[in-house]
């Protein structure tokens, strides 16, 4: 197992490796960048200081060099003009959109796309395991084609429609807060207790919003799984052993059927993140799709960049945990070496 | 003590609804005396297995019962009777595995995969025994040793992927019999095993009979099977109940036609063969020194601990033209290995060489290209074991026929029409047949269209890979009538590969006898069957249950050569399997692997 997770994060490290050239040079290949456009605005209006700042600071980040090399300054693999400071030091560049550190514009938003990203995915595996079990168990009744219209709907509904019905009557109902993700008196403030139950009521709407599609998709998906196993014949032989109808779903083939539900941990996690952009839009959240999509806009390529790798390094954290945890759960897979 | 434990009266199940309702079992009846077995005899298709599935209450939700009444007598309640059908869920759970248990046909897939073979055999002992847990584990290791787990402990631990299917069904026998039912029904429990195998799992079922008492609902298709181990019979046809009673008298002076008919269809060694032919010199296919090794994958990211598997080794074999060399084996023998390098679909380990001629110079198949090895694969056809799989279900048997033809430009359109009108009637069906799909026949029906398509482009060899395993005996022989017809007719050569030594006793002229990639003993057919030599060969020979009551399976010869276990042969045939012994002539044309 040891030798096994070795293997696989130094993939995962590989790839990382690949990912981040390929987002760097992807970024870079519209013309021009953040600088030269500002530069060529200054020009324009005649202002020849502050045409020195930003000469200053193309030298500063190397603009002026080859975009190879620039990559690799970016990736801290070779000396910039101030030494070895790159991704490897843990430096993440400059936003000159916002003229401050990747880092620090970035902090907040880090931290709150995890919460938010990980609560619509519970959502999504809380609610439609129950639903998908049910549906598969009565295929063909009416259980079946309740939950088949639910995920239909939640499938067919705009998400940002969906997201301005759910804040209007959740504010009109029960009181739920409008917009963000944390009441305005606590912005900036230290974690604490207040912040925290803030925090959660801010949640519940755009997990709901951000998790249904995917529910809906995912409901479809485990019922079909759950129905091929309940044709198998080991569930015939727990039938003829005497098991009771719940354990005969839920101990045998439900266990099968979880295989892929499991196996796309990794792939809901950057569909959750660049689907919920318009939706953070909407809500005015403030992760990492606003920032994204701000930041691409004005070529602000450093955080862009940056983002975009934070996304991919989460679905290889996520591929690596589905891998992981179908290991645990499949001996077919545990023991793949061995049999045969 | 001859008590009836359970009988069924006047069952009927009918499958669909409104106008597609269809009654596949009608007015079923029949009695399973206290400590007997009664085995349940028919052709797929004769509603035996949802006889017995309605029994356990495991019919598909689109089945209902239309009638009757199915009395279980349960000696736990002082020899109270009650009806099954009728009973709550609650009472048939408890039934269910403690009363009346239940092995499948198909051990590969009956056991959950996610569990180890332990927990779900001492599950069996959780619902309806008594005892901790650590009871549970010593009894179930106790069942296990009883049912010839060599490593009873360590199979606890094992998951059903790490065993073989003989294995699995030890473990499925061990599963239904822990809790001492007092019926056991075994649906098919030998079909889907090699030969020898299932003389040791027949007679390990009945060993367990000795032992518990129970009573055994054995269903079947195999009247050799019935014959060893059914004291009654019932047998049915079409949902309906044809025939019952004793077993010995039943099998000695049948009396309905379709009782006869099955007895007759039986395969059996044809003992009345013509003498040997004489050695031929005119080969079509020669091949020598044929190894095949594959690499099985190792652990890590460089393979390190990789495998060498023999899937063959050293084996010659050559093919007279217009003979019949019959490959004989059990699975993993490396029989379909051979065929597919005969095919040219993969190619021996350097230094083996197959050899052909197809009548104008000799060979070989690897270097060919272009419209050389186009007329390699008209010449060389393939009929498999699948008629359900090996025909597309959305091409009408017009486009099946046809499409080899096209394929290889063979003929106009016009003529495409009447050679499939002539191949079809060749083989027995008719042309109005040629627009239908293929789920319209029966699998005899359609092992006749894969013969058909196999011979449209005139080949001159034909491998036939298992042609009759999955079908009905009766069909089966009908097939082999025609195979033998055919290859009198076009001149044909064979290359017969199967299981069952019976079933090429007819066709072949030579046969070859494999065990664990190598060929252990070969002679011509005559010789092989009245005097083989190899304790592998006299145990695939035992092993075929023979449908007479008086001739019952010598488990004694079986278990000398069973399990392919060349180490576990006796002297001087023994061998280790990094070093096999070497072929020995023990007569002219007649090969035995020994030491000499």
């Amino acid at each position: 197992m040891i030798r096994y997770l070795a293997n696989r994060l130094m993939t995962m490290a590989l790839t990382l490796a690949v990912v981040s050239a390929l987002v760097f040079f992807i970024v870079n290949l519209p013309p021009g960048d953040f600088l030269s456009n500002q530069i060529a605005e200054l020009q324009a209006q005649g202002e020849s200081a502050s045409i020195e700042k930003a000469e200053f600071l193309r030298k500063q980040y190397s603009l002026d060099q080859p975009q190879w090399k620039q990559y690799f300054i970016w990736l801290g693999a070779m000396p910039g003009p101030d030494g070895y400071s790159g991704l490897l030091q843990g430096d993440w560049g400059w936003s000159f959109e916002f003229d401050q550190p990747v880092s620090e514009v970035l902090e907040e938003a880090l931290w709150l796309t995890v919460v938010v990203n990980l609560a619509a995915m519970l959502f999504i595996y809380v609610v439609s395991l129950p639903l998908g079990t049910i549906a598969a168990v009565r295929a063909g009744g009416i259980t079946d084609y309740v939950v088949a219209i639910i995920g239909y709907i939640g499938l067919a509904t705009p998400n940002f429609l969906l997201a301005l019905i759910l804040l209007y009557y959740g504010q009109q109902y029960l009181g739920i807060p409008i917009g963000g993700l944390v009441d305005p008196v606590y912005e900036g403030e230290p974690m604490s207790w207040a912040k925290f139950k803030s925090i959660l009521a801010h949640l519940i709407v755009p997990t709901i919003v951000i998790g249904t599609a995917g529910t809906a998709s995912m409901i479809r998906r485990l019922r079909a799984n759950l129905l091929d196993e309940l044709g198998k014949p080991y569930v015939a032989t727990a039938k003829a052993k005497g098991v009771g109808p719940v354990k005969r779903v839920v101990k045998y083939p439900l266990r099968a059927a979880l295989n892929p539900f499991i196996a796309d941990i990794g792939n809901l996690l950057p569909s959750l993140v660049s689907g919920s952009v318009l939706v953070s839009v909407v809500l005015s959240l403030p992760t990492l799709g606003p920032a994204l999509l701000a930041a691409l806009r004005s070529q602000d390529h450093y955080l862009a960049g940056f983002i975009l790798l934070f996304v991919s390094a989460l679905t290889l954290v996520g591929m690596l945990i589905s891998d992981i945890l179908l290991a645990i759960l499949d001996p077919r897979i545990r023991f793949g070496g061995r049999s045969r | 003590m001859n008590e009836t434990i359970l009988s069924v009266s006047d069952l009927g199940v009918a499958f669909g609804k409104g106008k597609h309702r269809q009654e596949v079992v009608s007015g079923v009846s029949f009695s399973i005396p206290s400590g007997k077995t009664l085995a349940l005899v028919g052709e797929s298709g004769s509603g035996k297995s949802v006889t017995c599935r309605t029994i356990m209450g495991l019919l598909a939700p689109t089945a209902t019962i239309t009638r009757g009444t199915i009395t279980y007598r349960c000696p736990e309640k002082g020899g109270g009777t009650e009806d099954l059908l009728k009973v709550s869920q609650s009472r048939m759970r408890a039934i269910r595995g403690d009363g009346i248990a239940m092995i499948f046909q198909e051990p590969m897939s009956s056991l959950s995969p996610f569990h180890t073979i332990g927990a779900q055999v001492s599950e069996m002992l959780a619902l309806h025994g008594t005892g901790d847990k650590r009871d549970h584990r010593d009894l179930c290791i106790e069942t296990f040793e009883g049912v010839g787990f060599a490593d009873p402990a360590r199979t606890f631990d094992a998951y059903p992927f790490e065993l073989s299917g003989g294995m699995r069904q030890r473990a499925m026998i061990a599963m239904a019999t822990i809790c001492v039912p007092d019926l056991l029904i075994a649906d098919e429990p030998t079909t889907a095993l090699d030969v020898t195998t299932q003389a040791l799992i027949l007679d390990l079922i009945q060993k367990r009979q000795a032992e518990t008492g129970m009573s055994v609902l054995l269903v079947t298709h195999d009247l050799g099977v019935v014959a060893n181990v059914a004291d009654y019979i019932t047998v049915m046809r079409k949902g309906e109940v044809m025939e019952s009673g004793p077993s010995h008298a039943l099998l000695t002076s049948p009396r309905h036609p379709y009782l006869k008919k099955l007895i007759a269809a039986a395969p059996a060694v044809d003992a009345n063969r013509a003498h040997d032919p004489a050695p031929a010199t005119d080969l079509i296919i020669e091949a020598r020194d044929v190894c095949k090794t594959f690499v099985s994958r190792g652990r890590g990211l460089f393979g390190i601990g990789s495998e060498k598997i023999h899937a063959l080794r050293d084996v010659n074999l050559s093919v007279p033209r217009g003979k019949t060399i019959a490959l004989v084996g059990e699975s993993g023998s490396g029989k379909s290995t051979l065929a597919r390098i005969i095919m040219r679909d993969s190619f021996a380990d350097p230094g083996g060489r197959v050899t052909y001629d197809m009548g104008s110079g000799a060979f070989e198949a690897e270097g060919l290209t272009g419209e050389a090895l186009m007329q390699f694969r008209r010449d060389v056809q393939i009929v498999f074991q699948d008629p359900y799989s090996s025909l597309s279900p959305r091409m009408t048997v017009q486009d099946i026929l046809a499409e080899p033809l096209k394929v290889h430009d063979f003929c106009d359109r016009g003529e495409m029409r009447a050679r499939s009108i002539a191949m079809m009637e060749r083989v027995g069906l008719s042309a109005e047949h040629l627009s239908r799909y293929p789920h319209a026949f029966s699998g005899g029906q359609r092992q006749r269209i894969a013969i058909a398509r196999a011979l449209a482009l005139e080949p001159k060899l034909l491998i036939c890979d298992e042609p009759t395993s999955a079908l009905d005996v009766s069909v089966q022989a009908q097939v082999l009538d025609l195979l033998e017809d055919l290859r009198e007719e076009f001149n044909l050569s064979y290359l017969f590969i199967s299981h069952d030594l019976a079933v090429v006793s007819r066709l072949a002229d030579e046969i070859a006898v494999m065990c664990r990639g190598a060929i252990v003993e070969q002679a011509p057919a005559k010789t092989l069957f009245e005097a083989p030599v190899h304790p592998y060969t006299k145990a695939l020979m035992a092993a075929a249950p023979d449908p007479h009551p008086d001739h019952k399976l010598d488990l004694n010869v079986i278990a000398m050569g069973a399990g392919a276990r060349p180490e576990a042969w006796p002297e001087p045939y023994r061998y280790d399997r990094a070093t096999p012994l070497p072929l020995h002539e023990v007569d002219p044309r007649h090969f035995v692997r020994m030491s000499a």
